[in-house]
C-alpha cells in the first residue's frame, strides 16, 4: 500500500486512533484524510499480520545468532508485540527504533548486570515494558506522544506501577544501569553526562552505537573514564516506520560507571550541535513503478512535510540519466540527492549533517520511492576499542 | 643441502591482477615480489624443499621471508584473525557445546595456516565464527545424521568445520593451493574430506559424483557467477537437497530473478549473516546474506552440465555502484568576510578553470547565517556550504577526483584557514572525507 502524507492538524486524532481510542473529531474530513488506512475501510493490516511481519524481520536478521531464542517467549514476545501494536512512530524526533530482537539483547545485557533499578534515556522499543516485569524502570522520554503510548501499553500490561515515565531528566536517586543511544556528538555527550550523574559507581551504562558515530564515541568514553566491560558487535538493527531495516547493524557497548567518570569540555567538532559526521547514504533497488518523472518533486514535497525545519530552498535539475535535487531549511541544514532512475538508485549527501533531516530523508525515500526490495548500502561500525578493525 | 622451508609468520601472499604481493602483518604494508621470488613464495605457502645455499634461498632468508621447517599455523596471522573473530565470537561462545567450541578452535588454526589468497578467482574468506555458524545450521552429524555435503568453492574452509561435525564432505575448487591446504588439514585431523580440482565452467559430466544432501557456495554476486555455481549445484543435487548460498544484499533482486529462472525456492533468508576478513588480515567491509534453498524436481540448470560455460566477468559484484564522493570540512574558519556567496562562486569558477571542468547549472542560496553554492557538472555536482554563525565550511564534490579535491582543499585553506591545528582524512567505500580544524 503506498504511503500518504497527513496534515499535522490530525495528529491528536490519529494518535487517539492509534491507541484504539475514539478520535475527538471523527468526522468525514478525517476519514478522507486517512483514506484506506482507516480500519473501517476493512483494509488496515490486522494485528496478527503485523506481528508476523515483525517476527519475520527478527528471524531474518537475528535468529541465526546461536544464542537467539528459538521461540518468541517473554521478554521477546512482549517486545515484538509492542512493535506490532505501535501505529504511530515519531520517526524524526525520537530515538531510532530497533528490531525487537535487538532490544531483547539489550534486555539480557541489563539482566546480566543484575540491575534492580534501570534508567532508559528514551525508549523507542518498549524495553521498559519488558523490564518492568522484574525491575523498577525510569524512562526519560521527551516525545510526549510516545510517552503517552508507553503509558497506555504499561497500563494494558499491568506494569505501570513499576515504570516512571517522564519528559524531563529527574531520576530521583541512582540507578544500577542506564541505557542510551549515541546520536550526534553534542547530544550524546549531554546524554552520557546524564547517565554518569544517574548511575551508581560500579553500575553499567549501556550505549548503542551505529556507524559513523563509532568514529568519535570511543574517544569520548575513553576521556570520560568509562571503561568498556563488554561489547556485542553489530546487534542493533534499526528499523523505520516503512519497515525495512537500515543496513549495517550497530554495536551495543557496556560501560562501567567508574568512580572518576567525568566528561571533559570538548572543543571543535564534538562541541558542535550537529557537527560531523555528515555522510552519504545510498539507496538501491528503488521501486521501478515509483520513479516517474515527477518522483523527484514528490520526494521534495515529502521532505518538506517530514522535516523539522521550515524550508528555505529546494529545487531539482533533471538530466536524461540522472536528477540532482536539493533541499535546505532555514537553519542551513540540508541534503543533496542524486537520483539515477535507470539504476533505480539514489544517493544523499547531508551537507552539513543533520540527524533529524537524515531521519526525515530516509523516511521520505523509503515511503515514497522504496518497496520491500529496497536496500540501503550497509554502513558498518569500523572501530572497536579505539582501533580500526577494517582495513 | 636440501632443507624444508615455509613462509615466515606474519607474511601473507596474495596474487591478483596487480601482480604477486607479500603483505607483512608485522609492519602493516605490502612488499612487491619479483616473479622469480613469487613462484618460490607460492610453493612455500605449504612448505617446500629448497637448496639452502641457492642464491634465492639465501636472499629470502636474508629478508626474513622464509624460515626452516614444515609449514605450520602462522602465530602472528592466527592472533590477528582471532582478534577480529573474537569481536563476534565472544558474544555467543558461552551458549555453544564443547564440540562447537572445538570446531571454532580448529577453524582459527586452519585459517592461520592459509597463507595464500588468490584474487584471480575472487577469494574473500569468511571469518571462522561465520563458518562455525553456517556449520551449526546444518548440525552435528551425531544429532542430525551424517550428510553428504558438497562445497562448491571453499576458500572459507567450510569443509573443515563440517567434516569435524561428522559429515562426509567433497570440495570442488579451482585453486590447487587451497585444495592442498585442505588435504593437509584433513589428514592431520583425520577428517572425511575429498577434494577435487574442478573448473566449474567446464563440463562436470566426468566427475561421477552421486547426488549430495546439502550444497554450500559463496559465489561473487554477479549473474554469471550465480548461474554457473547454482546450475552446477543443481546438477549435483536431487529433489530434497538443501542448499546454502551467499548473496550480497544489494543484489537481492538479481538473485531473486535467477532463483526464479532455476526454480529454486528460498526457505530462509538470513540477513547480514556472513562476515569476512581481508587479505590484510583485517575485518572486511563486505558482508553478505546467507540464503537457504530447497531443491525440488522442478529445478532446472540454466547451464548444461555437459557443456562448457563461457562467462563474462565472473568475479565482479553486479549492482549499480556509484563513484566515490569527496567531502571536505573546515571548522573554525578565520575569514568570515570572504565567506559570502559571491566569493564561493568565484572559488568554484577558479577551481573549474584549473581542473578543466565545465560548470553547467548553478544555484545559489543566500541566508543571513549561511549560504550554499551548487554547480552541476556533466557527470555530477560540486557544492560548497558555509555556516557563518558556526564558522564552518563543508564541500562535496561528486564524483571524486583526487586532483579536484586536493585543489579545492588548498584553496579553502588558503582563504579561510591560515592557522589550522590538524587535518584528518578517512576513506570508506570509495568516499574520501578530508577535515581540518
Amino acid at each position: 500500500m503506498p504511503s500518504r502524507l497527513l496534515d499535522m492538524r490530525w495528529y491528536d486524532d490519529v494518535a487517539a486512533l492509534a491507541r484504539g481510542e475514539q478520535a475527538a473529531n471523527d468526522d468525514a474530513q478525517l476519514r478522507d484524510a486517512l483514506g484506506p488506512f482507516g480500519s473501517e475501510h476493512g483494509v488496515a493490516e490486522p494485528h496478527d499480520v503485523r506481528l508476523e511481519r515483525v517476527r519475520a524481520l527478527d528471524r531474518k536478521y537475528l535468529a541465526w545468532q546461536p544464542d537467539f531464542p528459538a521461540a518468541p517467549a517473554d521478554p521477546l514476545a512482549t517486545l515484538q508485540e509492542f512493535q506490532a501494536r505501535q501505529r504511530l512512530w515519531h520517526s524524526r524526533t525520537g530515538a531510532q527504533p530497533a528490531l525487537p530482537g535487538s532490544a531483547w539483547y539489550r534486555y539480557h545485557t541489563i539482566e546480566a548486570a543484575q540491575a534492580r533499578r534501570v534508567l532508559l534515556l528514551e525508549d523507542a522499543d518498549g524495553l521498559s515494558l519488558a523490564l518492568a516485569k522484574k525491575h523498577d524502570v525510569v524512562v526519560v522520554e521527551p516525545v510526549e506522544g510516545h510517552r503517552r503510548w508507553l503509558a497506555h501499553e504499561a497500563e494494558r500490561l499491568g506494569v505501570h506501577g513499576r515504570i516512571r515515565l517522564q519528559g524531563e531528566h529527574d531520576v530521583g536517586g541512582l540507578v544500577d544501569v542506564t541505557v542510551l543511544q549515541a546520536t550526534v556528538p553534542a547530544a550524546t555527550r549531554a546524554a552520557l553526562g546524564r547517565a554518569i550523574a544517574s548511575t551508581c559507581v560500579g553500575g553499567r551504562i549501556v550505549l548503542a552505537v551505529h556507524s559513523p558515530a563509532d568514529l568519535w564515541v570511543y574517544a569520548l568514553i575513553s576521556k570520560a573514564h568509562l571503561p568498556i566491560a563488554d561489547c556485542r558487535r553489530e546487534i542493533e538493527h534499526a528499523v523505520t516506520p516503512a519497515g525495512p531495516v537500515l543496513a549495517g547493524a550497530g554495536d551495543l557497548l557496556v560501560l562501567t560507571r567508574s568512580p572518576d567518570a567525568e566528561l571533559a569540555l570538548e572543543e571543535g567538532s564534538l562541541a558542535e550541535p550537529e557537527a560531523p559526521p555528515y555522510l552519504a547514504l545510498d539507496f538501491h533497488s528503488l521501486a521501478p513503478n515509483r520513479l516517474a518523472a515527477d518522483a523527484g518533486e514528490h520526494w521534495l514535497d515529502w521532505l518538506t512535510a517530514l522535516a523539522d525545519g521550515a524550508p528555505a530552498a529546494r529545487g531539482s535539475d533533471p538530466q536524461s540519466d540522472q536528477e540532482l535535487l536539493w533541499w535546505y531549511d532555514k537553519t542551513g541544514a540540508g541534503v543533496l540527492a542524486n537520483l539515477r532512475r535507470a539504476e533505480r538508485a539514489l544517493f544523499l549527501v547531508f551537507l552539513p549533517y543533520s540527524r533529524s533531516l537524515e531521519k526525515s530523508a530516509i523516511g521520505a525515500t523509503l515511503s515514497l520511492l522504496g518497496d520491500d526490495n529496497t536496500r540501503i548500502r550497509p554502513r558498518r561500525t569500523r572501530m572497536a576499542e579505539n582501533l580500526t578493525v577494517m582495513s | 643441502m636440501k632443507e624444508i622451508y615455509h613462509l615466515a609468520d606474519g607474511l601473507l601472499l596474495r596474487t591478483g591482477k596487480h601482480g604477486p604481493l607479500l603483505h607483512d602483518l608485522r609492519v602493516g604494508h605490502d612488499q612487491a615480489l619479483a616473479p622469480e621470488l613469487a613462484s618460490i613464495c607460492e610453493e612455500l605457502t605449504l612448505g617446500a624443499t629448497l637448496e639452502a645455499d641457492q642464491a634465492q634461498t639465501v636472499e629470502l632468508r636474508k629478508r626474513g621471508w622464509i624460515v626452516p621447517g614444515p609449514a605450520a599455523p602462522d602465530e602472528i596471522w592466527g592472533a590477528a584473525l582471532r582478534r577480529i573473530d573474537d569481536l563476534y565470537y565472544h558474544s555467543f561462545a558461552a551458549c555453544l557445546s564443547p564440540r562447537a567450541r572445538a570446531v571454532r578452535e580448529l577453524l582459527v588454526k586452519a585459517h592461520s595456516r592459509r597463507k595464500h589468497i588468490s584474487l584471480f578467482v575472487g577469494q574473500c574468506a569468511a571469518l571462522p565464527e561465520t563458518v562455525l555458524r553456517r556449520a551449526l545450521q546444518i548440525g552435528d552429524a551425531e544429532r542430525v545424521g551424517k550428510k553428504r555435503i558438497v562445497c562448491i568453492g571453499d576458500d572459507d574452509l567450510m569443509s573443515v568445520a563440517l567434516a569435524y561435525l561428522g559429515h562426509d564432505v567433497t570440495v570442488l575448487d579451482l585453486d590447487v593451493y587451497l585444495l592442498g591446504l585442505i588435504e593437509e588439514i584433513s589428514a592431520a585431523e583425520n577428517l572425511a574430506i575429498e577434494v577435487r580440482e574442478v573448473d566449474l565452467c567446464q563440463s562436470i559430466e566426468s566427475l561421477g559424483l552421486a547426488p549430495f544432501d546439502v550444497f554450500l557456495t559463496d559465489p561473487t554476486s554477479s549473474r554469471d557467477c550465480f548461474e554457473i555455481f547454482l546450475s552446477r549445484a543443481i546438477s549435483l543435487s536431487r529433489p530434497g537437497t538443501t542448499g546454502f548460498v551467499a548473496v550480497y544484499p544489494l543484489t537481492h533482486q538479481l538473485f531473486d530473478a535467477i532463483a526464479e529462472e532455476l526454480r529454486l525456492s528460498v526457505s530462509a533468508w538470513h540477513g547480514e549473516h556472513n562476515r569476512y576478513y581481508t587479505h590484510y588480515g583485517a575485518l572486511h567491509a563486505y558482508m553478505s546474506d546467507w540464503v537457504q534453498l530447497e531443491l525440488s524436481e522442478r529445478c532446472c540448470e540454466v547451464v548444461d552440465p555437459h557443456k562448457v560455460f563461457t562467462p563474462g566477468d565472473l568475479y565482479s559484484e553486479q549492482y549499480p555502484s556509484r563513484k566515490g564522493l569527496s567531502l571536505i570540512q573546515i571548522e573554525d574558519i578565520d575569514e568570515l568576510g570572504l565567506a559570502l556567496p559571491f566569493h564561493l562562486n568565484v572559488l568554484l569558477d577558479q577551481l573549474a578553470g584549473e581542473v578543466g571542468a565545465q560548470l553547467l547549472g548553478r544555484q545559489t542560496v543566500a541566508e543571513d547565517d549561511w549560504s550554499l553554492v551548487l554547480a552541476r557538472l556533466q557527470s555530477g555536482f560540486w557544492a560548497i556550504h558555509v555556516n557563518r554563525a558556526r564558522r564552518n565550511i563543508v564541500a562535496a564534490m561528486y564524483p571524486h577526483a583526487m586532483s579536484s579535491m586536493t585543489l579545492a582543499f588548498r584553496h579553502l585553506l588558503a582563504v579561510y584557514k591560515r592557522n589550522g591545528r590538524e587535518a584528518t582524512v578517512s576513506i570508506f567505500l570509495g568516499d574520501q572525507d578530508l577535515r581540518a580544524r
